[in-house]
């Protein structure tokens, strides 16, 4: 039976609505299925609200005579078992509009005018290296509903929208002899260490017979990003140069001599991206901005605040904070409870906390304090091991799991062989100084711990390689009070060793995954 | 005005509608008849009106009328609980090879309401381990199931929990039927995942 909800006058038929977000309008999208007490009889994906309710209408009135007002109470009723506030008027217009409701919403945007930022710069506390972009854009008549509103604001965010960038441009300026030499790259936005943390790489080899000089690395770090660390193996100075793209980090160093390497690793953090809409008679003022997130104890905590610069009253004021997906929202201040404030759940994406406001005068301060943990996580490094002759003969993956009951992580190793192994294989893995293995299961294996020249616990698994297509695994429990560290092993087959990547891939993305 | 009259004057007006617009129009006009007729209740003059548009638009060989008609037939020879008549309307649309969105919905309701027992056998089921290959699980192939929703319950009960991906042969339908189900409780998680390919010496 599905845990749908029963149509109104049978006994046979229920419906069930997935939708993708807990907020209510004409862009909720989600999954309608149709059953019957024998099972799944249609499913389908929509992607705005009247695809939805005229989906439902539809399974609705192929077994029953159609009847909108029964219909529209139903997914009145259903939406608020769900714990979302719908609109009945709203529900039975699109049920009653074959057609989607054409609003004209282009039509009613006018021309866009870039404001100087300077003054929102002060006026909102701008934190250093980030930006505001501020615009004017010409509203030529307002739609005479809320929801009319609320989907021309949405238009407007999107098309001004801002993607967020995959990689950065970096430029390298060095001198060698006295020549001047400028090398122009682009470098990935890599996952960092820990959960949270992006990183970018520069490594820079110096193959000539002589010295480099007076080197400058220039990086375009996205606006959207925090710069929370700069790790070098030679001496540096830096600066930071506000861009239009990004802001500019400029990192400066003397010498690297012949046959040196240069390594900087550059350690990024997320922002929450703001979005501010005034609204007045016959403009609206787009305001895009980002705030840093900050450590607070053990948690984090964000600290935003908008000021009414302009001389007249805002009539609607909208304030649009995305938080990054690695964080999930402890607590707001003040709490964001509808209609002022909505914290919008968008499934296996993130969170977005919405702030609607009225007649807004001259100088009016709002701040918002939001608190904020990480969100449960689990970090997979998986590695297949191939031979000179192309042929692969293992598969091992490390799995970080933070545990919730008791501070620390687990780590399980495990190993499946491609081809009969007849060597010991073994796995070596670094945890920071700080963190203590405190068991391993199964106890029968053989688990090594030394410190290494960098202060940090080495730990290896020693184990003979299992049967083809056969795994084993090796469950370590840490304990500590800090985040556990993102990062691979090294493998050994006997005497045979890893020499070179052929191939990596990383990505980021929400998963459903069981609970330990 | 008797109903049956009620009925004949209806379907004179359509008849005009159709001959001096088209077939769409005289849709929209049964459609507004037969829902007012539904609403009393009355699925018997409902179904009358929709013959008449299925016969107009076979006579003008309009098959998107044609295949809304049939849909419209079989629901309500359904509500009327009259399954022969709906599955002769069935046969006839895969006789004259009719399709529509509408339609098919239709035939899958009228599939389900007439499908015999045990037309299910699971072909096979698969886990992804934790290297994320798919792992196949021993289920009993002599076991066949009245439905997709039996299958779940079965997977549920018999195998321990996690996340099943099971591919099911529908002897009726003649097709292979693929569904995940869920028997663990899986929580949203913030997954990072880098894969390597690496060569030894």
């Amino acid at each position: 039976m599905s845990d749908g909800k029963q149509i109104w006058g049978t006994t046979r038929y229920f419906i069930k609505i997935e939708p993708t977000s807990n907020l209510f309008n004409t862009s909720l999208s989600g999954t309608v299925s149709f059953y019957d007490t024998r099972g799944l009889i249609e499913e389908k994906t929509c992607n705005n609200l009247h695809q939805l309710v005229r989906t439902v209408y539809e399974f609705w009135s192929t077994i029953l005579a159609p009847h909108e007002t029964r219909v529209a109470r139903w997914l009145e009723e259903y939406f608020a078992e769900m714990g979302i506030v719908s609109d009945y008027r709203l529900l039975l217009k699109l049920i009653r509009s074959e057609e989607l409701l054409e609003r004209p919403i282009e039509e009613l945007i006018g021309e866009t005018e870039i404001l100087s930022k300077e003054k929102f710069k002060e006026a909102l506390s701008i934190p250093k290296n980030s930006d505001v972009i501020a615009r004017k854009i010409t509203i030529t008549k307002y739609p005479e509903d809320d929801y009319g509103i609320n989907e021309l604001i949405q238009k407007i965010i999107e098309i001004n929208k801002i993607t967020e960038p995959k990689s950065i441009k970096r430029e390298i300026h060095y001198q060698l002899g006295a020549e001047d030499i400028v090398q122009k790259e682009k470098s990935d936005i890599e996952i960092g260490e820990r959960l949270g943390i992006y990183q970018i790489r520069c490594k820079i080899q110096n193959t000539y017979n002589e010295s480099i000089t007076d080197m400058v690395i220039e990086e375009t770090i996205p606006y959207f990003f925090k710069i929370s660390d700069i790790e070098s193996s030679h001496d540096y100075s830096s600066e930071t140069i506000p861009t239009e793209e990004g802001y500019l980090l400029r990192i400066k160093l003397d010498e690297i001599k012949s046959e040196e390497e240069l390594n900087i690793k550059c350690s990024l953090s997320k922002r929450i991206v703001r979005t501010i809409v005034e609204t007045y008679n016959d403009h609206i003022i787009l305001i895009q901005t980002y705030a840093d997130i900050e450590q607070s104890g053990l948690d984090f905590r964000a600290s935003l605040q908008y000021i009414n610069i302009s001389n007249t009253t805002i009539n609607r004021l909208y304030i649009i904070d995305e938080i990054p997906p690695e964080y999930q929202i402890l607590r707001t201040s003040p709490d964001a409870i509808p209609p002022q404030g909505i914290i919008e759940k968008v499934k296996m994406k993130g969170s977005i906390i919405r702030w609607r406001y009225k007649s807004i005068h001259t100088n009016t301060t709002i701040s918002h304090t939001y608190d904020l943990d990480y969100y449960p996580y689990l970090f997979k490094y998986r590695k297949t091991i191939r031979t000179k002759d192309n042929k692969d003969i293992l598969k091992c993956v490390k799995i970080i799991r933070p545990l919730h009951k008791e501070s620390g992580y687990k780590v399980i190793f495990a190993l499946k062989s491609l081809i009969p192994i007849d060597n010991t294989v073994s796995i070596t893995d670094t945890i920071p100084s700080d963190h203590t293995v405190v068991s391993s299961l199964p106890a029968s294996e053989q688990l090594l711990e030394t410190i290494g020249e960098d202060g940090n616990k080495h730990i290896t698994w020693v184990t003979k390689a299992p049967e083809p297509n056969h795994q084993i695994q090796l469950e370590v429990h840490i304990t500590t009070t800090t985040q556990a560290k993102f990062g691979g092993f090294s493998v050994q087959i006997g005497t045979m060793k890893e020499t070179k990547v052929i191939e990596r891939t990383s990505i980021i993305q929400r998963d459903l995954i069981t609970q330990i | 005005m008797s109903e049956n009259l009620d009925i004949q004057s209806v379907i004179q007006e359509c008849r005009k509608v159709i001959a001096e617009s088209s077939i769409e129009a005289g849709i929209q006009l049964i459609e507004k008849y037969a829902i007012s007729f539904e609403k009393q209740n009355k699925f018997f003059e409902s179904i009358i009106l929709w013959q008449f548009i299925a016969d107009s638009a076979k006579n003008l060989e309009e098959t998107d009328a044609l295949s809304y008609a049939y849909s419209k037939l079989i629901t309500r020879y359904l509500i009327t609980d009259n399954i022969e008549k709906a599955e002769e309307i069935a046969r006839r649309c895969k006789n004259e090879d009719i399709h529509s969105a509408h339609l098919d919905l239709a035939l899958a309701i009228l599939s389900h309401r007439t499908s015999s027992p045990s037309n299910r056998e699971i072909a096979e089921i698969y886990e992804k381990d934790i290297f994320d290959d798919n792992i196949p699980v021993i289920a009993s192939p002599s076991v066949t199931f009245n439905s997709l929703v039996e299958i779940k319950r079965y997977v549920t009960n018999n195998l321990p929990p996690g996340r099943y991906f099971v591919r099911v042969y529908n002897y009726q339908l003649n097709t292979i039927e693929e569904l995940e189900v869920v028997s663990a409780k899986l929580i949203e998680h913030e997954v990072i995942s880098i894969s390597e390919l690496v060569e030894v010496n």
